[in-house]
């Protein structure tokens, strides 16, 4: 009954511009080659049969320190076991990323909380706010290159 | 006119059903203590605040290594290390505890090498005056308590003994 | 005044009635918003026009914490996550440690997580019905509920020393083997609660007025679940039947039988029905569990002072509110490069606006309470 797993190769055809690998950590990647394509491909990888994600876990980001990556875990609750990771990198320098709240209700409050953190803004966003740190707060605390005098420092650290 | 009489019969047969469960437990033992005069027994393993036991000797076993102030993940040990005069040895000089910042994780106890500290029982440890909060383990004399197993590294535990859930028959062999 | 002849019905044309609309803060310090969480409702007369909630109000940087504390240090923190079932935190955490490095786990290990996790599961679930029970107006479940939960807290005091904030998955397995009496101890519990869930039943699912709060109310749909990432019990509610236990069998959790529960319905009676049947199948496969408890270690090797090779790996678990996923990026050192939270009642509150669109106010309440989610979780 349960169809199988996605294939690589099956995301290689159908997204030529990206790149598809074997991820160990939740399912297959899709590495997209530009921030652009990332609503396109999710609009996709939603509504077309072969795929039918239809659950955007969890969205979240990452700072290399040259670049954020944006992380999406995709599921489905229909197949079940079906899992897909996408990355996309941005510049840290003021990327436009386009908001996925058409296509995933999840994401209005994923995309508030990567800009509370990260600072990424998202081009569309019916409600850009902060949501965990209060609105004057200055800075976006998991960027590698923040810094608060007031952390606790650790004896002996 | 089924529903009109239905209905409300049916809301006061759940509520009588209810009152009999609620009258069954007027007759069934109170499962609470009265606090200040009586207490629950602690079970060994609890982890309340953190003291610097005396042996025997009256002596505490701290060797100042810092791997307790190391391993403490929020900054609540601050030991200062004085060298004995003439030797190159180390010793303790002054083991700071801040209480107000522990979380009673106990990766202290289980962490220290020489045994040094042990998470004793003591669980009413509010004050009036955060200043009571800096503690100064080494100053205390509190006696040793073999009941306060509280955080023990694995090795030095107390445990049921291992037996394989159905294999009594295993066993016999 | 009597000028006006005509009258106008204003129960089936609320608008005649020129109502303004209203906002009223509820919270951040309410009792029924299970923690400091503050909704901003409007209000046109008794119906919930918007309603957004503000959430942070317990935000304490735990993504960022993470980036100045070992692997090791960082497994209590996740305790205070979720409070109410904090096994599933540090077992979540713990297993992603696990997928970095590679380490696997002794069977032992899995079992008394398995063990441990399922207690938590229960007494969550008990602390959501009282509460749960309170908010429709029913107070007295609460008081027996929370007596049950005592004796699984007392269980825990005496496998791990703390009542809530246990401290006891490490990497590799857990912190230390059953204590004398444990086993003994958990099998008379068990026996104790076997028909509780019954008499939870009696005292709320026929009773009229809960029926009459919850029948009904606060419809989550399949496609608004989907479309927000619901998981956990609010999901299989709606009757989607996903667990993770069964669907992506983690730990040991294959070796059980046990069924997952779904209703159909999607709404606050529904969910409540799901709960209730999982507390009987959590009890199932602690009885399993124990039956089937394997001798041997309880930690793999691994050295004191964790370094995982580079990489990254997502690990998630069936918490009591649905999944839980940890997201870590390990750059070789002791301390993680990034450490990302995926908690079950972030998806579950911003599922919130839509739930209670044009609810009626008493219901807002009635909703909020059904949903189960908790407030430390989200903000981390
Ligand atoms: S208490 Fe133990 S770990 Fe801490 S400095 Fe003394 S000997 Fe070392
Ligand atoms: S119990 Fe934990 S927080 Fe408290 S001093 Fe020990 S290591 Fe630090």
């Amino acid at each position: 009954m349960s169809r199988p797993e996605l294939q690589v190769e099956q995301l290689q055809a159908a997204f030529p511009e990206a790149k598809a690998e074997a991820g160990k950590a939740f399912g297959p990647e899709l590495l997209l080659g530009s921030v652009e394509q990332l609503v396109a491909v999710c609009e996709q990888l939603k509504t077309a049969q072969e795929f039918g994600l239809e659950v955007l876990e969890d969205y979240t980001a990452l700072d290399t320190g040259e670049q954020f990556i944006l992380v999406l875990r995709l599921t489905s609750n229909q197949i079940i076991t079906r899992k897909l990771t996408v990355k996309v990198s941005i510049s840290r320098a003021g990327a436009k990323v386009p908001t996925l709240c058409p296509v995933y209700g999840s994401a209005e409050w994923y995309e508030r909380e990567i800009f509370d953190m990260f600072g990424i803004r998202f081009s569309g966003h019916p409600d850009m706010r902060r949501i965990l740190l209060p609105d004057e707060w200055k800075g976006h605390p998991l960027r590698k290159d923040y810094k608060d005098e007031r952390m606790l420092k650790r004896p002996g650290a | 006119m089924n529903r009109f009489f239905k209905e409300p019969w049916d809301a006061v047969l759940s509520l009588v059903t209810g009152l009999m469960i609620t009258l069954r437990q007027m007759f069934s033992k109170p499962c609470t203590i009265q606090y200040p005069e009586e207490r629950l027994i602690w079970p060994d393993r609890t982890r309340g605040r953190l003291v610097m036991p005396r042996t025997e000797a009256g002596k505490h076993k701290c060797t100042a290594c810092l791997m307790c102030q190391r391993n403490c993940p929020n900054g609540s040990i601050e030991i200062k290390v004085k060298t004995i005069a003439g030797s190159n040895k180390r010793e303790l000089d002054d083991y700071l505890f801040h209480l107000d910042r522990c979380t009673f994780c106990g990766i202290c106890v289980e962490t220290c090498p020489f045994d040094a500290l042990r998470m004793s029982h003591e669980h009413e440890i509010a004050v009036q005056d955060k200043a009571r909060l800096k503690l100064h383990l080494q100053t205390e004399t509190i006696r040793f308590n073999p009941a306060w197993r509280g955080a023990l590294p694995a090795k030095d535990d107390t445990v049921e003994a291992q037996k394989p859930g159905q294999s009594s028959e295993e066993r016999a062999d | 005044m009597e000028a006006q002849s005509k009258s106008v019905d204003t129960l089936s044309h609320p608008e005649a009635l020129q109502t303004d609309v209203i906002t009223l803060n509820m919270g951040p310090q309410h009792p029924s918003t299970h923690g400091a969480l503050r909704l901003i409702l409007k209000l046109d007369g008794e119906r919930v026009v918007s309603a957004q909630p503000d959430i942070g109000y317990v935000h304490r940087g735990y993504e960022k914490m993470a980036e100045a504390m070992t692997y090791n240090q960082y497994i209590y923190l996740t305790d205070r996550l979720d409070y109410l079932s904090a096994i599933f935190n540090e077992w979540c955490y713990c297993l992603a440690c696990e997928q970095l490095a590679g380490i696997e786990v002794p069977r032992r290990a899995e079992y008394l997580r398995v063990i441990s996790g399922e207690l938590c599961r229960l007494s969550s679930h008990l602390v959501w019905l009282g509460a749960m029970g309170m908010d429709v107006g029913a107070f007295t479940p609460l008081t027996y509920t929370f007596r049950e939960r005592e004796m699984i807290l007392e269980i825990f005091d005496l496998l791990c020393g703390q009542r809530m904030t246990f401290n006891y998955c490490r990497i590799g397995g857990v912190a230390r083997d059953l204590p004398a009496g444990f086993i003994e101890r958990v099998r008379d519990f068990l026996k104790y609660f076997e028909r509780m869930p019954d008499v939870y039943d009696r005292l709320l699912s026929d009773n009229a007025i809960f029926l009459a709060r919850t029948r009904g109310i606060g419809t989550l749909t399949q496609e608004l679940a989907h479309s927000h990432a619901v998981t956990g019990p609010n999901l299989r509610g709606s009757g989607v039947s996903k667990d993770l236990r069964k669907d992506d069998p983690y730990s040991v959790y294959a070796e059980f039988d046990f069924k997952v529960c779904t209703q159909s319905e999607g709404d606050a009676l529904a969910r409540y029905r799901v709960r209730v049947e999982e507390m009987r199948q959590s009890a199932r496969i602690i009885k399993q569990a124990l039956d089937q408890l394997p001798a041997g270690e309880i930690t793999a090797k691994v050295s004191r002072v964790f370094r995982p090779p580079v990489g990254e790996t997502y690990a998630r678990v069936e918490s009591s509110r649905g999944i839980q996923g940890f997201y870590l990026v390990s750059d070789g050192s002791a301390k993680p490069a990034r450490c990302r939270i995926r908690v079950p009642s972030f998806a579950g509150l911003s599922v919130m606006p839509k739930l209670l669109h044009h609810v009626q106010v008493a219901d807002v309440v009635a909703i909020m309470g059904s949903i189960d989610f908790i407030v430390p979780e989200i903000d981390r």
